[in-house]
C-alpha cells in the first residue's frame, strides 16, 4: 500500500539524518541510551510539525535545532544553569605538562559546552554559521567567535602530543 | 587579505575559503601549512565524532511513528525471504539489482555530505591499487582522492572514495562483494547521476552531479 502523503518524505528524512542526530546527541549527553531516546523525541516533534515544514533545504538545520532544544530541556531539569563558555580560560590557563598532551577525544570532551556545541554542529552536522546561530538562538558573530575559540583551545590542548600519538589515541 | 585575516577565517571554517582567502593561501606557504593543519584537525575530529550508531535506529523511529510495521515473526520472515528471492531470480531482469544499487549509491552520497567537505591527501597509488583488486584499471589519471572510508551497503562493504576531477568531485563506491549487478546501469535521480558497472570482482558505482561528469569517469575505467 502506498504511504500516505508526507510519510515517504518523512521516512527519507529519518533515514538521512537519524545517525548524525544520534551522534550529535551522544556527544552532548555522553549516554547512548539517552541519545537514542532523544533522537526518538526529535522525530516525534518533527513529525508533529511536519505539515508546517515547507523548505526542504532547511530540514536538516531544523532537526538539529529540535535536537539541541530537546537536550537543553532535559539538561535544565537535571542541572543548574551554568555559563557555557566561562571555564575555557581557566582550563587553558592551568599549568600543563607538554609531555602529557591530550588525545583528541579528551580535548574535545573538556571544551566548554558552548564551544563544543558550535563545533559539533559545524563539523558533524555540516551547518553554516548562520544555521548554527539560528539553531542556538545566537548571532553569526558569536558563533564564529565560538568556533574560533574552540579550534584554538583544541590546538592548545593537543600541543605536546606528537601527531602520530594523537592519531593512535583518537582511534584506540 | 593578509595572514592575520586568513588565519582568523581559517579558525572559523577551514574547509570553505572565500576566493580571496584561497588566493592568499596559494601564494603564502606559511598560511598553506596553517590551513592544512586545521583541516587535518577537523578531519580527525570528524572521524572521532562518528561513533557507532545503534543497529536499526531509523527503523525503530519509523515503527514508532507507524510508518513502518514491526518485523514479522522470524520464521515467516525467513520463509518470505526465500520466496521473494526465488521469485526475483526467475522474474527480475538482470538490470534490476543494478538499478537498486545505483539508487542506493545516490542516497548514500546524499547522506554523507561531509565526504565533500573533508579534504585529506591520500597517496596517488590508492585509487589504482583499489580498482586493480576488482580487475579495473585506469586509462588516465582521474584526479586526487580527497576522501576515503569504508561504508556498509546492502551489497556488502563499499570503499567510498571522492575524487577531485577537473570537472568537480566525483564519488566512486567500490563494491568488491557485490555479486548481483550483471549489467551496466545508469540512473538519474534528484539531480545526481549514478552508473553501476559490473567488474571482474564485484562492481563499481560512479556518482556525480551531472551525466557528463559520470560518463567522463566511466570512460577512464578499463574493466577487464
Amino acid at each position: 500500500m502506498p504511504l500516505p502523503p508526507g510519510k515517504a518524505e518523512f521516512e527519507q528524512v529519518v533515514r538521512a539524518y537519524a545517525n548524525d542526530l544520534f551522534r550529535y546527541l551522544y556527544w552532548l549527553s555522553r549516554e547512548r541510551a539517552q541519545a537514542e531516546d532523544l533522537v526518538q523525541e526529535v522525530f516525534a516533534r518533527a513529525w508533529a510539525a511536519w505539515a508546517d515544514q515547507r523548505d526542504e533545504k532547511a530540514v536538516k538545520a531544523w532537526l538539529f535545532t529540535i535536537a539541541r532544544n530537546e537536550h537543553a530541556r532535559l539538561h535544565e531539569r537535571k542541572r543548574p544553569e551554568i555559563d557555557e563558555d566561562a571555564d575555557l580560560d581557566t582550563l587553558l590557563a592551568a599549568p600543563t605538562d607538554p609531555a602529557l598532551g591530550m588525545d583528541l577525544r579528551k580535548a574535545f570532551g573538556v571544551l566548554p559546552a558552548g564551544l563544543r556545541g558550535a563545533l559539533l554542529l559545524q563539523v558533524l552536522g555540516g551547518l553554516s554559521s548562520a544555521e548554527i546561530a539560528s539553531a542556538s538562538d545566537s548571532t553569526v558573530e558569536a558563533v564564529n567567535m565560538r568556533l574560533s575559540r574552540a579550534r584554538r583551545a583544541m590546538r592548545s590542548l593537543l600541543d605536546g602530543a606528537p601527531d602520530s600519538d594523537r592519531k593512535k589515541k583518537a582511534h584506540p | 587579505m593578509n595572514c592575520i585575516d586568513l588565519r582568523r577565517d581559517a579558525l572559523v571554517q577551514p574547509l570553505r575559503l572565500a576566493p580571496e582567502a584561497q588566493a592568499h593561501v596559494d601564494a603564502c606557504p606559511a598560511c598553506r601549512a596553517f590551513i592544512e593543519r586545521q583541516r587535518e584537525l577537523d578531519a580527525e575530529l570528524f572521524e572521532t565524532l562518528r561513533v557507532p550508531v545503534p543497529d536499526g535506529l531509523a527503523d525503530r523511529i519509523l515503527v514508532a511513528h507507524g510508518i513502518r510495521r514491526r518485523r514479522a515473526p522470524i520464521a515467516w520472515a525467513i520463509a518470505a525471504t526465500f520466496l521473494v528471492a526465488a521469485g526475483l531470480a526467475v522474474l527480475a531482469p538482470p538490470a534490476f539489482s543494478g538499478r537498486a544499487l545505483a539508487g542506493e549509491a545516490i542516497a548514500h552520497v546524499n547522506h554523507e555530505p561531509q565526504s565533500f567537505r573533508i579534504v585529506h591527501r591520500h597517496p596517488a597509488a590508492l585509487l589504482p591499487a583499489e580498482l586493480a583488486t576488482q580487475g579495473v584499471h585506469l586509462a588516465r589519471a582521474l584526479g586526487e582522492v580527497t576522501y576515503a572510508t569504508l561504508c556498509p551497503t546492502s551489497a556488502g562493504h563499499a570503499y567510498h572514495l571522492v575524487v577531485a576531477t577537473p570537472a568537480g568531485p566525483v564519488t566512486l563506491l567500490l563494491l568488491p562483494a557485490d555479486a548481483t549487478s550483471r549489467r551496466r546501469t545508469l540512473v538519474e535521480s534528484g539531480g545526481m547521476t549514478a552508473i553501476v558497472l559490473p567488474a571482474a570482482r564485484g562492481s563499481v558505482a560512479i556518482v556525480a552531479k551531472s551525466r557528463e561528469q559520470a560518463l567522463a569517469v566511466e570512460n577512464a575505467l578499463i574493466i577487464s
